[in-house]
């Protein structure tokens, strides 16, 4: 079968998502871009006997690679040239996303320009003569109401067209499959076949700026540049770093930048006007002329903008704002764990039972209790450490891609943003650090809506910070036996503690590694719209999915790994001193006794703490013989000082092997290091500080 | 009868505060003018010896005919110039409020009188020569005022971009984003902690923090 390889382009909130799953169904798959920690797409689908295959760019508004997602995006058109892009047009709003169509086509791309949201468009009142449009553009163009599936298959007709129009011969007749999408119809400049795309150039510049443009396109081509010199000449101009360094580094033209900036002054000069201003407004004074063209405007009353405007007077109001968002942010807190929690226990109890009847099973047949052992503590504990999360990161990713494609979480952004910022952070920080109250796994993976990597990174790094529910069993434990009747107090302070440390390790982190950076807000505020149900299902089970197969290797590994410890040498108890790992606790207890809880016992409950913090709590009950009597004996290790020291050991050190091995599988290992020992160090060092102090007064 | 201006500015202030609130106190003085008890009673005084005002100690203050008449003629000439300065010279209203605070203690009746012929001339009859005159002042005056931002305007006002000053590829971006020169922008809201901005452009909601639009240099549009 014949392959062919497009790429799906188009401004963000232009319906992309909703065609690529469209185009593809269930044949998708999600990754992440090489090298950087932002999310990859690709599907196939097979139409008229050819494999087409598609790669789902990220969300742009135009090549400038002002952006990681732009630089991505322009990175893969360049160096993989693709045999068509498709870019996806929001037809209500012509102008803007008719931009990047023109940056495409300027680049050499085989474009197919799909008018999305024809709807949309039409029930606002605009009348577009795509005929027209297609001849100014030279390109077919198809229109699509992806959401209700309208106009996918004169897509794929439209995408095969694009591809064969490099080759085949126009018959330039009615009986062409293709005539109906074709720009030209019977006035085709190419009655004998040959290229549509390299047809250039496709629209002049000010006649100083297109001197420089050859002057530039020369100088290249006497050093063998490959790729479109007319627009490596216009991005060199446009004064694009990345292409300067290509062109230095990789076909050493040392004094590019010199020749550059002289030419692009002699032009200034000429124009006076600054060169990128000059060519940019000329891309869009040739927009404006074309909408202008083919564009009628029926009615004045834009109907769908007005009613998202009159959402946004109250939900971004001065005074409802806020109450509005931390509603949104309770609700979608409800959703996530109140929804997610019984069915996380249910699996718990699933597990436990099918451990139980496993252990029966193997007793009756006689297997040893080293195998037994690590069948149910090993390998079907390690299984429900990961699938214990799904419920949760399920339903997260339902209501995050409901809050993203209804437009709220612009606004929730909005809304927030400046109390953030001051943080160092983005808006959207927000709501998975409020997650992170819940579970830090679900919260790490909801930082996807962040688009800026240090934005991102930032807040991954402090979400261990915030409080999770599984450290709640340690608070209630330890101060309901130290500090009877001060419960909530004592808990109430680990919580702000937390929250507290995280605005200081964010500041500190800023500083350390992304001081030089900055990540304006540029944030376009789309109109509200219904999310699709569909579309939120499909979004759910490919980001869970990721989690499952990615963290889910590492959590399951860790589980094994100290099982492994735990039993080891053959023949101790189960978790005993004797065993590898009480003689790690051993060895590692002296490091804690500045901390006032420097025996082994507490050393081994925090190493078991890491497989998930709840089961420090069990780990002492283990220990010390039954979790029943451990009101009784942890009094004789701990005084109240030192339950507080260890309870705030317990609330930062190193976050659980989920959250760790999701901060991996998101962001890479590096920062899963600095996660692992920011918080030993800090955890170690606040422990101390606390009982140092604490034994003084 | 000569009196000084400060003696004119407090008949005009009885004569504002009385039409807002039927009675004027002592304290409404005060609060008027931001003075001290002591500074306006010692004026109350002086007015009163020469028989412009009716005050007794605690009670309410009432502009004597002859003080009426003197509070009337500088109050209209107050309304008439802070009226040129804003609607004909486009002033901004708290400049044109502050010179017409000064002014108005020097116009002669006959230039008062022939002032205010002029602004109704104007107004009333020839509404298009302001309009030229206002685009006139626009283009002779944008290249001075070079300061101009986009995060200068408030909630509600429009204004069209002249320039974008940022470092290239920020400047990129924005451009690409429909941020050109010559285009209108309309501030919609703030957000509730006082940024970032929501602006509309090119048809579309997009939001900026404060260091953005810092960036982007603009010119008011004049109200008409």
């Amino acid at each position: 079968m014949r392959r062919i390889k497009i790429a799906l382009a188009g401004n963000p909130n232009s319906g992309k998502t909703s065609i690529f799953n469209n185009l593809t169904g269930s044949h998708q798959r999600t990754g992440n871009w090489p090298g950087v920690t932002v999310e990859k797409r690709e599907g196939y689908f097979t139409y008229r006997g050819i494999k087409i295959e598609v790669v789902d760019l990220p969300g742009i508004y135009s090549l400038s690679a002002a952006s990681i997602d732009e630089k991505i995006a322009r990175d893969y058109l360049f160096q993989e040239k693709p045999d068509a892009v498709v870019c996806i047009v929001d037809s209500s709003n012509l102008e803007r996303n008719l931009y990047l169509v023109m940056e495409l086509i300027e680049m050499g791309m085989n474009v197919v320009i799909d008018l999305n949201m024809a709807d949309l468009a039409e029930a606002e009142g605009l009348e577009i003569d795509e005929e027209k449009l297609s001849l100014l553009f030279k390109r077919p163009i198809v229109k699509t109401v992806a959401n209700k599936g309208a106009g996918i298959d004169t897509m794929k007709d439209a995408i095969i067209f694009a591809y064969e129009s490099m080759k085949i011969t126009c018959e330039c007749d009615t009986t062409c499959p293709f005539y109906s999408m074709c720009p030209f119809k019977k006035s085709c400049p190419y009655p004998s076949s040959t290229t549509i795309v390299s047809e250039s150039p496709f629209i002049n510049y000010h006649v100083s700026a297109e001197n420089a443009v050859s002057e530039v396109s020369t100088l290249l081509s006497n050093y063998h540049v490959n790729g479109n010199l007319r627009w490596l000449s216009l991005k060199l101009l446009e004064g694009d770093q990345h292409i300067m360094h290509m062109v230095r580094e990789k076909y050493g033209i040392k004094n590019i930048e010199n020749f550059i900036q002289t030419l692009a002054a002699k032009v200034e000069k000429e124009i006076d006007n600054d060169i990128i201003t000059s060519l940019i407004e000329t891309r869009y004074g040739f927009i404006k002329g074309i909408v202008s063209e083919c564009v009628t405007r029926k009615r004045r009353r834009k109907a769908s903008r007005e009613l998202s405007d009159k959402i946004d007077r109250v939900v971004m109001s001065r005074v409802l704002g806020i109450p509005i968002f931390l509603a949104m942010m309770y609700l979608t807190f409800k959703i996530v764990f109140a929804l997610g929690g019984p069915l996380s226990d249910l699996i718990s109890a699933g597990f436990d039972y099918l451990s139980s009847w496993i252990s029966n099973l193997l007793t009756g047949i006689g297997a040893s209790n080293a195998l037994i052992s690590f069948i149910t503590n090993g390998v079907i504990s390690g299984a429900g450490a990961v699938i214990v999360f799904l419920p949760n990161i399920l339903l997260l990713f339902f209501v995050i891609s409901i809050l993203e494609d209804s437009g709220y979480m612009t606004r929730a952004a909005f809304v927030m943003d400046k109390f953030m910022h001051t943080l160092g952070l983005h808006g959207k920080s927000f709501i998975p650090m409020i997650l992170g109250f819940g579970c830090n796994v679900p919260a790490i993976m909801a930082t996807r809506t962040l688009k800026s990597r240090k934005d991102r990174i930032l807040t991954i790094l402090v979400i261990p910070l915030m409080s999770c529910s599984a450290r709640l069993p340690i608070y209630v434990l330890f101060a309901s036996i130290f500090f009877p009747g001060h419960e909530d107090i004592v808990v109430f302070s680990l919580y702000l503690l937390g929250i507290v440390l995280a605005i200081f390790v964010a500041k500190v982190m800023k500083g350390i590694f992304f001081k030089e950076e900055v990540a304006p807000l540029i944030m376009e505020l789309p109109p509200y719209r219904l999310p699709q149900w569909k579309n939120s299902l499909q979004e759910m089970w490919l980001r869970s999915r990721l989690f499952l197969t990615k963290a889910g290797t590492i959590i399951f590994g860790t589980v094994v790994v100290i099982w492994i410890l735990s039993s080891l040498p053959v023949g101790v108890e189960y978790a005993s001193g004797e065993s590898i790992i009480g003689q790690i606790g051993k060895f590692i207890a002296p490091i804690f006794k500045p901390a006032g809880f420097g025996f082994w016992q507490a050393a081994v409950a925090l190493i078991f703490g890491i497989l998930a913090k709840e089961v420090v709590v069990g780990t002492f009950g283990t220990l010390f013989g039954g979790a029943k009597i451990l009101s009784n004996v942890l009094p004789h290790y701990f005084t109240p000082i030192s339950a507080y020291s260890f309870m705030v050991m317990s609330l930062i050190y190193i976050p659980c092997i989920a959250t760790v091995a999701t901060i991996k599988s998101e962001v890479g290992w590096r920062w899963a290091l600095v996660t692992v020992s920011y918080s030993l160090i800090l955890g170690w060092f606040l422990s101390v500080l606390i009982y140092q102090i604490g034994i003084l007064l | 009868m000569e009196l000084t201006h400060s003696l004119e500015d407090y008949l005009e202030a009885i004569l504002i505060i009385n039409r807002e609130k039927k009675v004027v106190r002592v304290k409404d003085i005060m609060k008027y003018f931001g003075y001290k008890v002591s500074s306006v009673n010692r004026a109350l005084m002086v007015l009163r010896e020469k028989g412009f005002v009716f005050h007794e100690k605690y009670e309410y203050v009432e502009l004597t005919p002859q003080g009426a008449m003197i509070a009337e003629r500088i109050y209209e000439r107050h309304k008439l110039l802070v009226k040129f300065f804003s609607k004909i010279l486009n002033v901004s209203p708290e400049l044109a409020s502050k010179d017409g605070c000064n002014i108005e203690h020097y116009l002669s009746e006959e230039s008062f009188k022939k002032l205010s012929l002029f602004v109704e001339f104007l107004e009333d009859r020839h509404p298009n020569i302001v309009k030229e005159w206002h685009q006139h002042l626009l283009a002779e005056t944008s290249e001075g005022s070079d300061s101009l931002k986009l995060s200068d305007l408030k909630k509600g006002e429009s204004a069209t971009i002249r320039k974008i000053k940022a470092k290239a590829s920020l400047k990129r971006k924005f451009l690409s984003m429909g941020l050109i020169p010559g285009e209108k922008v309309v501030v919609e809201r703030v957000a509730p902690f006082g940024d970032p901005t929501d602006i509309v452009i090119k048809g579309y909601h997009l939001s900026l923090r404060k260091e953005e639009a810092d960036q982007i240099l603009i010119e008011r549009d004049i109200k008409s």
